[in-house]
């Protein structure tokens, strides 16, 4: 860690840590249906590279862990993947910040990162939580579960009904973000070049 | 002498021209000067004439940490700033900025750890840490606050943490940028109290300011940039002496000023726009009501009680006092951010409590004291036509609108630019504008002068005097008693929620009791016709010129 | 506001003064009985619940405060999961072939039951276990022993950073909402509206942080955090050979048993 990451990535990731945990702050002051808790592991992806972007995630859990409770943790994989994944996109150039049309790009982006991250949380809350969460979502387990699936089945069928299209905005919104940025600030950043191109 | 035969505490800055990267232009230009052990050089000049840069380039931040281009070569005691790199350099110079919270390393716990940060990451055994850090916090006076939480300081007492967390590694050379600008006076105080005590010691020191007028003295040298040049470099008390100053954008200390006749008042400097006044004027002039007014939070906490104001259109009204006081709870009542517990607030004939926040932004306009707190548009253009066109503006009127708010603040130039890409204070001007484009009859501007040369300074004493003379109704948020003595036509103290004084400037800045009670200071105008004896005590610098000439 | 507050709460006893990793060993215990095939045998299922209780008698003597921090977050955490167990695979099970009690259509099965006492069980047990070391851990402490295990101190920095900065960002956020609506933006009105209002508050909050990165980084340097040479570190942590031969042997007891009754009693 100590020389993977300059001292800017350094300082960006408790910052970006920080703006996954007051997301939900702002998402409850608008009453929208979503999380959006990954805008600042999927920043950090896009401007610092796949590993950055990996430990913010699962940072991100962890430190939300020691704030309310353990129970958040172990989906620290799943948030270490998301930023692995943000990272990797946007190496690809499906971040780059352009014309209104590369939106949907980023978009498709958000979209498959949102099933990866269903497909990887569904073994962790059925092994470790019986596919409950203890929220509303839940009765989606059990609807699944009376239409003939398993556990695993149920749970990877809730993840897969509401992480796509909370992923899928989220990208959007940083790739709203990354448009808004000025270009020289970005180049600031290790994989800054590479999402400017 | 070292080892190696150098002298210890010597400075040698040769042909320094540095270009940030991306940049057409250099933001420094063939500087060259030397700094002796026990100087303390004070470095002045406009935003944008290089102070910073080259503070940067002395700590080595340029170009090790912002990369760019470095011609030339700053030598400390005979190493060169190319050849060593940064995590080296900076136990040789220490840099501090402007903004305290930043620099606080949210890695530690307590003042002590905080300051023994430095002395941890270079391998400095505990126990010698313990050692160094004691007698630092005893040096600066941070010994009483060795235990508390650095996030639960003052800015004055973050700053003098700050300062000592990089005097700890035992810098030869301590650079400050800006140290006191984002300071409330009390603030100041300290962090210069602090500064003259290390001018004491014979450190050396390069400091960046534009408060020149408290700085000065601490100073043995003296240099003005100009547009990345060194303007000029002598004793601070000759080099501030000089009539260049109007075309710097600095302020002179007023007594040099007046005693070498190099004075002029902001009033000889014509507008830096020229718009006719009707162009200002509203077909709606709205007057401000509080009516006895009470603020609870919700944690039970009395923020404001019994507060009554008025401020009539075509008036400006100056709300003064402490950080926490209340200024600020009291004037987001005003479009209803926060809402009375008690009492009510009245704008001309609404009554605020009527309208949600939305609908009240029609009548009041607010310039909030953090840029960052609101800019997130591509172009200056957009950003200050997003107010607007949240009321609807039509096409016709926006343009017009828009166009009008960045000539008086000076942006009509930059407004295809990122806002982001423009100077701090540039910044902040096109918050202002985003207020002024929203036409509103009320404008409330909270704490607008931070980071402001005087280039700033001029240009917002004569667009609040314009908008004044519009018929706009203004409440003006500010330590700056400079400010509310030349423009105000009401100051109001706030003192721990309520109104301490409500009257006319002049009954108010030359009562030292009632300024220091609110935790205020006189302007430079009362101070210096004190300092020179003078029959009457002058209030503004107009004043004390005319007395002077009477004289 | 100097700190997000986190789940440490002070006061004195043997979990205090131990090692932070002493009772992260007891967390990899608990978590290592997760391999116990619980549901063999239903005497069984009442030993992780006996477990719990024992962590909540072993917090109990450390006094009111932390024990009551303790019990009162683990029930907020655990009811409303333990609800939903019994409620979807008491009812919902997918191998529920034994009823118990008809609701109208629906059938609670002993399968399911089991299922749902299983996991209920052991997930408490480990969250309490958690909690045990997150209620008397101070994050200082934790990231500190965390560093002498092994971790690069820049980890520890980024840890203790976000909980620092947290506070300041709260009031950030909420600065940039009062600033938007002064500025005539609606935080009302239909989905569309208010996701349009998005945008206003989530770019000059990001925007401004990365601001501050810059100068956070520069702050960073200053104090020498990127100096190639090796740390040293003022905080000191206690620890002893009998509490390594404790954290050895707990995770070691608890790794045994679970292998032992899995290949016993597994399927």
């Amino acid at each position: 860690m100590s020389r993977q990451f300059n001292t800017l990535t350094l300082a960006l990731i408790p910052v970006a840590v920080v703006i996954n945990i007051v997301m939900g702050q702002i998402v409850v002051v608008l009453k929208l249906p979503l999380y959006l808790d990954s805008i600042g592991t999927v920043l950090v992806g896009a401007l610092a590279g796949p590993l950055a972007g990996g430990l913010t995630g699962a940072l991100a859990n962890l430190v939300w862990g020691l704030l309310t409770g353990p129970t958040i943790i172990p989906f620290a994989i799943t948030a270490f993947v998301i930023g692995v994944l943000a990272g990797q996109f946007a190496r690809a150039g499906w971040l780059r910040p352009g014309p209104a049309g590369a939106l949907v790009k980023a978009g498709v982006a958000g979209l498959v990162t949102g099933i990866v991250a269903a497909v990887v949380s569904a073994p962790i809350a059925a092994v470790l939580f019986g596919g409950v969460t203890g929220a509303g979502t839940d009765a989606l387990v059990a609807f699944f579960q009376s239409m003939g699936a398993n556990v695993l089945q149920a749970t990877l069928g809730q993840g897969l009904v509401s992480d796509p299209l909370d992923k899928t905005i989220t990208y959007v919104v940083v790739w709203l973000i990354l448009r808004a940025m000025p270009r020289r600030q970005i180049a600031r950043f290790p994989q800054g070049a590479q999402l400017l191109e | 002498m070292d080892g190696q035969g150098h002298t210890v505490g010597h400075l040698a800055v040769h042909n320094v021209t540095y270009t940030y990267p991306a940049a057409p232009t250099p933001a420094l230009r063939d500087v060259t000067f030397t700094l002796e052990a026990g100087e303390v050089l004070l470095v002045a000049g406009a935003n944008g004439a290089g102070k910073s840069t080259l503070l940067a380039c002395l700590a080595g931040f340029a170009p090790h940490f912002f990369g760019g281009h470095l011609e030339g070569d700053v030598v400390l005691d005979g190493r060169s700033v190319r050849h060593t790199p940064l995590a080296e350099w900076v136990t040789s110079v220490g840099l501090v900025f402007a903004n305290p919270f930043n620099q606080i390393s949210g890695a530690r716990l307590t003042v002590f750890e905080e300051v023994a940060f430095g002395l941890e990451n270079v391998g400095v055994p505990p126990d010698e840490i313990r050692r160094r850090v004691s007698a630092i916090l005893d040096r600066l006076d941070l010994t009483p606050l060795a235990e508390r939480s650095p996030y639960a300081l003052s800015g004055g007492q973050q700053q003098r943490v700050a300062i000592a967390g990089v005097l700890v590694l035992e810098p030869t050379l301590l650079a400050l940028d800006e140290p006191t600008s984002q300071l409330d006076p009390e603030g100041k105080r300290e962090v210069l109290a602090l500064l003259s005590h290390l001018a004491a010691e014979r450190h050396m020191v390069a400091m960046a300011t534009h408060d020149v007028e408290a700085a000065y003295r601490l100073a043995t040298r003296g240099m003005v940039l100009h547009r990345g040049r060194v303007a000029g470099q002598d004793s601070p008390s000759a080099l501030l002496a000089r009539s260049e100053w109007p075309t710097w954008g600095i302020t002179p200390p007023l007594e040099l000023a007046l005693a070498h006749g190099t004075w002029a008042p902001w009033s000889a400097t014509p507008p830096p726009f020229s718009l006719p006044a009707h162009e200002l004027a509203l077909p709606q002039e709205l007057s401000v009501r509080v009516e006895r007014v009470a603020y609870r939070y919700p944690t039970g906490t009395e923020a404001l009680r019994g507060v009554s104001l008025a401020v009539e259109p075509g008036q400006i009204v100056a709300l003064v006092g402490r950080n926490g006081a209340g200024k600020t709870t009291l004037s987001k009542m005003l479009n209803g951010l926060l809402r009375p517990s008690e009492g009510r607030v009245r704008l001309g004939p609404h009554d605020a409590g009527d309208h949600p926040v939305a609908r009240l932004a029609r009548w009041v306009g607010y310039v909030f004291q953090n840029p960052a707190d609101q800019i997130f548009k591509r172009t200056v253009w957009d950003e200050v036509a997003f107010g607007p066109r949240n009321l609807g503006f039509p096409t016709k009127r926006l343009g017009q609108a828009v166009e009008r708010a960045l000539v008086l603040c000076g942006l009509e130039h930059l407004a295809r630019e990122h806002p982001y890409d423009l100077l701090p204070n540039q910044r902040r001007w096109v918050t202002v504008a985003g207020a002024l484009a929203m036409e509103t009859p009320i404008l409330v501007l909270d704490e607008p002068t931070g980071g402001f040369d005087r280039f700033d300074h001029v240009r917002l004493r004569h667009l609040l005097r314009a908008l004044r003379e519009a018929g706009r109704t203004i409440v003006l948020i500010t330590h700056d008693m400079e400010l509310v003595a030349e423009l105000a036509d009401r100051v109001v103290i706030i003192n721990r929620g309520t109104v301490m004084a409500d009257a006319p400037p002049r009954q108010v800045v030359a009562d030292d009791e009632l300024l220091a009670s609110a935790g205020l200071e006189p302007p430079p105008a009362v101070r210096a016709s004190r300092a020179l004896r003078l029959a009457r005590v002058a209030h503004t610098h107009e004043e004390l010129a005319a007395l002077i000439d009477i004289a | 506001m100097t700190m997000a507050p986190t789940l440490f709460v002070s006061g004195e006893g043997p979990l205090y003064r131990w090692h932070p990793l002493t009772k992260m060993a007891l967390v990899v215990a608990a978590l290592l009985l997760f391999l116990v095939p619980w549901e063999r045998e239903p005497r069984w299922l009442a030993v992780p619940p006996l477990l719990t209780a024992g962590l909540g008698a072993l917090m109990a003597a450390h006094g009111r405060q932390p024990a009551s921090a303790w019990a009162r977050r683990l029930f907020w955490l655990m009811a409303p999961v333990l609800v939903s167990l019994v409620l979807v695979q008491g009812f919902f099970y997918p191998g529920g072939r034994t009823p118990l009690w008809h609701a109208g259509p629906l059938a609670l099965t002993r399968e399911g039951l089991l299922f749902a006492a299983t996991v209920g069980g052991r997930l408490v047990l480990a969250v309490g276990a958690f909690m045990v070391l997150l209620v008397t851990t101070h994050p200082a402490d934790l990231t500190a022993s965390l560093v002498h295990a092994g971790l690069p101190p820049e980890g520890a920095y980024l840890i203790l950073a976000a909980i620092h900065l947290l506070p300041r960002m709260q009031a950030r956020a909420q600065a940039i909402v009062a600033a938007q609506q002064a500025r005539g933006l609606s935080l009302e009105g239909s989905l569309w509206q208010r996701a349009r209002a998005l945008l206003p508050l989530v770019t000059p909050l990001v925007l401004g942080a990365i601001q501050e990165v810059e100068e956070r980084a520069m702050a960073l340097e200053a104090r020498a955090f990127r100096a190639p040479r090796p740390k040293t570190s003022l905080r000191t942590l206690c620890d002893s050979p009998a509490q390594r031969a404790f954290r050895w042997g707990i995770v070691a007891l608890s790794g045994a048993i679970a292998l032992f009754t899995r290949l016993t009693f597994g399927a």
